[in-house]
């Protein structure tokens, strides 16, 4: 999951720092002894390799995707939301229920913001009224990055998620090229402005 | 139209009560009185004719029955029996299925999910089966538009016949009592308008009540018993299709006049003035 082994030069200075003997690695296939290297467990199979762990919150998004995508595409459920999406007069005269639809819509959207907002505060172990503010932006611009149309009753969970993976890229390597927070905001409006931009033309080479 | 012996098989002469009484309906948008006390009523098995000028309010009269529109006034009667209809799925749980004149179809999704919206088929899990509804699809589609191969597109993707005829297998699917028809072959072509021709005589020997709106004439005089003309909203005159000609009906739509073999309603010339 978010286990990787550790770039080739981090996990030699660590083993160096930490008296970790360092094995024949892929040349010595029999080496994987377990090492143990101050408090950590360290593999040594083919070279060092340290893992981090499993991240839970990558877990739990990897579950929400695949029950959303269930719900979305198996179920009577999600086939009434792309319904409404594309044609809401449509939908209630063929007999769904548009207005409790909606409703059971934002109570399933607030149950997701539930989930991120305990992780949001999991993480940062503490919680303020103002957690997850801006948040709003960011999720846009990744549904519609991720094929999700405006206009209504097109997109996929996957799509979602693959167009948050790229906003939460763009926003980790500001953060990590140490740009202003003024300018990545830009940067996330620009992004944003663009994908709408590409999905009104879309929508509009379709019909 | 191949079938002229079932044309022969007219309503029955002895009036019971009527499978569908819409009783002095009147609906306005702003100043618009869209109907205007307007009585019309079906038989079971018979055909009913609803012509009338653009905008004369045939649409609004019928989606109220469907449960598009909340009537402003008036009663609805099945089998004698009052029925409240609120929304669409009062009216289909009833037994009242409708061709909208602008189809209402979900333009995003695919033929058989838009002929299943609203009654999905399920697994044993509750699940969507897709597999059997597909199926299902094939088969009423090929009923109505044997040439019809798009099942998997969006129907927004669809000629405006194949989706009419999409809209035509939804209300056909599932054994209604009661049909409304607002223009149902206005898209189509031909051999699909007969079709739909020979359709709408099998529904009628199953004994299921049909609303027939048509600005074709022709299609109304072989397809339907009795007619009602409607003018501004209001009723001009309901007859048997035996016992007024072309241009009879041709003067009660375009003038409002209401020839001898006809019941004048409430928007005929001569109490109108
Ligand atoms: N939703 C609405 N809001 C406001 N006015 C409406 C609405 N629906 C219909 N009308 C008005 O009511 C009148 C009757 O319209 P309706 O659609 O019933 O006509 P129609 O007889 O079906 O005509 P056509 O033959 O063109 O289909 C028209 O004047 C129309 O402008
Ligand atoms: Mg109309």
């Amino acid at each position: 999951m978010n286990s990787y082994p550790w770039p080739f030069k981090l996990i030699e200075n660590y083993a160096k720092a930490n008296n970790v003997p360092i094995p024949a690695g892929v040349e010595n296939p029999d080496g994987a002894a377990i090492c143990m290297a101050a408090e950590k467990v360290v593999r040594c199979s083919e070279g060092l390799i340290y893992y981090t762990g499993y991240s839970v919150p990558v877990i739990v998004a990897l579950t929400v995707g695949l029950a959303m995508t269930f719900i979305a595409t198996r179920t009577p459920f999600g086939r009434y939301v792309y319904a409404i999406g594309g044609n809401p007069e449509a939908s209630e005269l063929a007999g769904i229920d548009t207005k409790m639809m909606i409703v059971k819509v934002f109570a399933l959207m607030g149950a997701l913001v539930g989930i991120s907002s305990i992780i949001s505060s999991a993480r940062l172990n503490a919680a303020t009224n103002a957690l997850g503010l801006f948040n709003e932006l960011y999720v846009i611009a990744a549904a519609v990055i991720g094929g999700t149309s405006l206009a209504g009753g097109v997109g996929t969970i996957y799509g979602a998620m693959l167009g948050a993976l790229l906003m939460q890229s763009i926003i980790s390597g500001m953060s990590l090229l140490n740009l202003p927070t003024a300018y990545q905001s830009i940067v996330v409006g620009v992004v944003l402005v663009i994908a709408v931009w590409l999905d009104q033309l879309y929508s509009r080479r379709v019909n | 139209m191949a079938n002229a012996a079932q044309k022969a098989h007219a309503a029955p002469e002895s009036r019971g009560t009527p499978l569908i009484e819409m009783r002095d309906m009147s609906i306005a948008f702003g100043g618009i009185k869209a109907v205007d006390h307007a009585t019309v009523d079906l038989y079971p098995g018979e055909v009913m004719g609803l012509l009338g000028h653009n905008g004369a309010g045939k649409s609004t009269l019928i989606k109220i029955l469907s449960g598009a529109y909340r009537r402003d006034h008036g009663q609805i009667f099945i089998n004698g029996e009052e029925v409240t209809i609120n929304n669409p799925r009062d009216a289909k749980a009833l037994g009242i299925e409708t061709i909208y004149q602008t189809l209402a179809l979900a333009d995003n999704v695919d033929a058989a999910a838009n002929l299943y919206l609203g009654r999905e088929l399920k697994t044993r899990f509750g699940t969507l089966d897709d597999v059997a509804m597909e199926a299902e699809c094939r088969k009423v589609m090929h009923r109505l538009n044997p040439n019809f191969r798009r099942f998997k597109e969006p129907v927004m993707k669809l000629s405006g016949g194949q989706r009419q005829s999409v809209a035509i297998a939804r209300a056909i699917h599932f054994n209604a009592r009661i049909l409304i028809m607002d223009e149902p072959t206005a898209a189509l072509g031909p051999q699909e308008t007969a079709q739909v021709g020979e359709l709408i005589k099998q529904l009628k020997a199953e004994g299921i009540g049909i609303f027939l709106i048509s600005h074709d004439l022709h299609d109304v005089f072989d397809l339907a018993d009795r007619l009602a003309v409607m003018k501004n909203g209001k009723v001009v005159g309901t007859a048997k299709t035996s016992d007024v000609d072309h241009d009879e009906v041709l003067g009660m739509i375009i003038a409002g006049k209401c020839p001898p073999g006809a019941i004048p309603g409430p928007g005929a010339l001569s109490m109108a003035n």
